[in-house]
């Protein structure tokens, strides 16, 4: 789904070259469930933002489902991320003057697609994160879990092939993390490669694979299989 | 996806009443000085007759003596001719219509004892100047030329009259009493208000018609005495027994002269028939100085006259200045507008907007404070124009002037369409290139 050959990523300033990503390489798989762990400061974000085309990289290579994107105009990029790439934030980033419907609608409107299609998407999107009787709500009108949900919606209303979560939980409490946890993994389940980003070990430990950033390079590749959680899979497959 | 721009655009101008007021109001103001002065200038400079005015000639001749003084521009003959000069011209037949233009008072004692008498405003013309000028009727028409040959008492009434001594009926074949005698109305004017006043430009472009108009002739009436009210040139001072005397003999340059010439054929004829009878003239020891005159179209006599001030090009730059301060006020509000929201313009990027598409969003925000600022900006124009004619002299201008009309407004409309999208250019490339990764990280 997702393969970063020697990718290089700096930020210059006048005085300091600062080596974000240095000879990155991933492969993560379709239907893969990876977490992404690391300091602050080891490439973890740039890493996402490259991954989610909302940055671009000096060298390297970066093929995403199949396709090099290298040298790609905005247009192009916008278009990939918004066919192939579902978003969840920390802070959710719900756009506080639309409505949950019109929230979920964004990444629809920019698709293109038939208003009725648009309907029946938001509101399978939206039942499937549990939230169908609050179309008209406000996000300010809902709890931190449940905006959370709305953000899942939106990422999946468009049924991408890859979702990038960054700190999904962690703006949660413990009881909404792990709601937003099985909802994650009931996705994954289903067939969508999911790339996390989270400092939480214990989160880390229930997806497939966990990789660790240290100065812009993996330390690691640590797989790491929840055996518990794979039979489930296994089960309900 | 366009209605999907603008339903954005609205949400985001109410979500901000106060900042979208200013944007509004800065965007209005311009547009209603620049509106103000442009619909002055697009009253005054407008061509009256457009199917008609390059077949509408005003004719001078230069009558003048050689010693005196004249006050005209250097090389010019006089605005004005002679009625000795009137009467020989009408003696071509090449004009398809002809007419001289008069402009006199008298009293008229109404019927209407609720009305007192008053001064009345006459245009002295000949019938042809009904045809020629296109002058719509309500009831009746005008008189004939047979009648204007005998002088006879008949009149046509400007609808404002009518309407004041007849409450708008039907009033052909009553009559009118003015000065001393009685004149039968032939004919009610239906409501005209030639902006400018083309055949007249020289005593009032802008006002209103007159209130009645007479055969050309009964200026000479000793007995009706009507007052000659109009604009003139004159040299010398000539002791002439009786009023008639006076006026067919006399050199006073009073009377505008128009004719309607349909053909090139028959505007170059006419051009030599003018300097023909110019000739004539000198060989009667008259017209002293070399051959001057001139057969000017309609368009040309207006502009010769300054019938749209000069100045008013110097005010429409400024007018323009002016709506370009505030567009640049318009581009700050926007920017800051604009990045206030660079949260939201970094989210739609990760879901899939490009570019182009927000800059786009951006620039229907932009076009709908434009719409909105160029209605209030349009009723801030009438406003302004209503306050101009107020403070301008009673009877100068007629209110027609001063109103605006469906081309001023589309001017208005597209005028601030065109400079909030221009003024929202910057800011929404601005908005278009935040980095979406910085933002939602922002958050």
């Amino acid at each position: 789904m997702l393969r970063m050959e020697n990718l290089e990523k700096v930020y210059r300033t006048d005085f300091i070259e600062t080596h974000a990503l240095n000879q990155f390489n991933l492969h993560a798989a379709k239907g893969e469930f990876l977490a992404v762990m690391g300091p602050s400061g080891s490439g973890k974000s740039t890493f996402l933002n490259i991954a989610g085309l909302l940055d671009t990289f000096e060298k390297g290579e970066y093929l995403l489902d199949g396709q090099s994107v290298s040298g790609m105009s905005d247009a192009q990029r916008s278009k990939i991320r918004n066919e192939k790439i579902g978003f969840i934030f920390q802070s959710f980033n719900l756009i506080p003057d639309l409505n949950i419907f019109d929230n979920v609608d964004v990444p629809l409107r920019y698709r293109g697609m038939p208003k009725k299609e648009r309907r029946e998407r938001i509101e399978a999107a939206l039942g499937k994160v549990g939230l169908s009787g609050r179309l008209q709500h406000l996000p300010s009108q809902l709890s931190g879990g449940q905006q959370q949900r709305v953000a899942i919606a939106r990422a999946l209303a468009g049924s991408p092939k890859l979702i990038l979560a960054d700190e999904p939980t962690g703006n949660l409490d413990s009881r909404m993390a792990r709601q937003i946890m099985e909802l994650l993994e009931q996705i994954n389940t289903e067939g969508t490669t999911i790339i996390m980003v989270t400092h939480d070990a214990e989160l880390a430990r229930r997806a497939r694979r966990q990789i660790h950033l240290l100065d812009g390079r993996m330390l690691d590749l640590e797989i790491h299989t929840n055996k518990a959680l794979v039979d489930s899979r296994q089960e309900s497959a | 996806m366009v209605v999907y721009y603008f339903r954005l655009a609205l949400k985001s101008i109410r979500k901000s009443p106060v900042i979208s007021s200013i944007t509004v109001a800065a965007i209005a103001l311009g547009i209603a000085v620049a509106t103000t002065i442009l619909s002055l200038r697009h009253v005054m400079g407008a061509n009256p007759m457009p199917h008609k005015s390059e077949q509408l000639f005003n004719i001078r001749l230069d009558s003048w003596e050689l010693e005196s003084e004249f006050f005209g521009p250097p090389g010019e003959p006089p605005k004005h001719i002679t009625y000795r000069d009137m009467r020989g011209l009408m003696r071509s037949d090449i004009p398809d219509y002809q007419t001289g233009i008069g402009k006199a008072a008298a009293f008229l004692f109404p019927d209407k004892e609720s009305i007192r008498p008053f001064r009345a405003d006459i245009r002295l013309c000949h019938s042809a100047f009904f045809p020629m000028f296109e002058v719509p009727f309500q009831y009746g028409g005008a008189w004939t030329k047979e009648m204007e040959e005998k002088r006879a008492r008949v009149t046509v009434l400007s609808h404002d009259l009518n309407q004041q001594l007849f409450d708008g009926a039907d009033s052909v074949g009553k009559s009118i009493r003015l000065g001393p005698e009685n004149f039968t109305i032939l004919g009610v004017l239906a409501p005209y208000r030639p902006t400018p006043q083309y055949y007249d430009v020289l005593n009032n472009s802008f006002g209103k018609v007159c209130d009645v108009f007479v055969p050309f002739d009964l200026i000479l009436e000793e007995r009706l005495a009507f007052n000659r009210r109009t604009q003139s040139d004159g040299f010398g001072y000539q002791e002439l027994d009786g009023r008639e005397a006076q006026i067919t003999q006399g050199n006073m340059h009073w009377i505008q002269f128009w004719v309607q010439l349909t053909k090139p054929s028959q505007v170059q004829a006419y051009h030599q028939f003018v300097d023909d009878y110019s000739l004539e003239q000198k060989k009667l020891g008259l017209f002293p100085r070399p051959l001057n005159n001139r057969v000017t179209p309609m368009m040309e006599w207006l502009a010769f006259n300054e019938v749209s001030p000069p100045a008013l090009n110097g005010m429409v730059i400024i007018g323009f200045l002016f709506l370009l301060v505030c567009a640049l006020n318009l581009m700050g509000l926007l920017l800051g507008k604009f990045l206030a929201g660079a949260n939201a313009v970094g989210v739609r990027r990760a879901l899939g907007a490009s570019k182009g598409t927000v800059f786009l969003q951006h620039i229907a925000e932009c076009l709908l404070v434009g719409l909105a600022g160029g209605l209030l900006g349009a009723a801030l124009t009438s406003k302004a124009l209503r306050i101009i004619y107020n403070m301008s002299p009673p009877g100068f201008f007629h209110e027609g002037v001063f109103r605006m009309d469906l081309v001023m407004l589309g001017v208005a409309l597209l005028l601030s369409l065109l400079a909030s999208a221009v003024a929202g250019v910057y800011p929404a490339w601005r908005a278009c290139n935040i980095q979406p990764a910085v933002q939602i990280k922002l958050q």
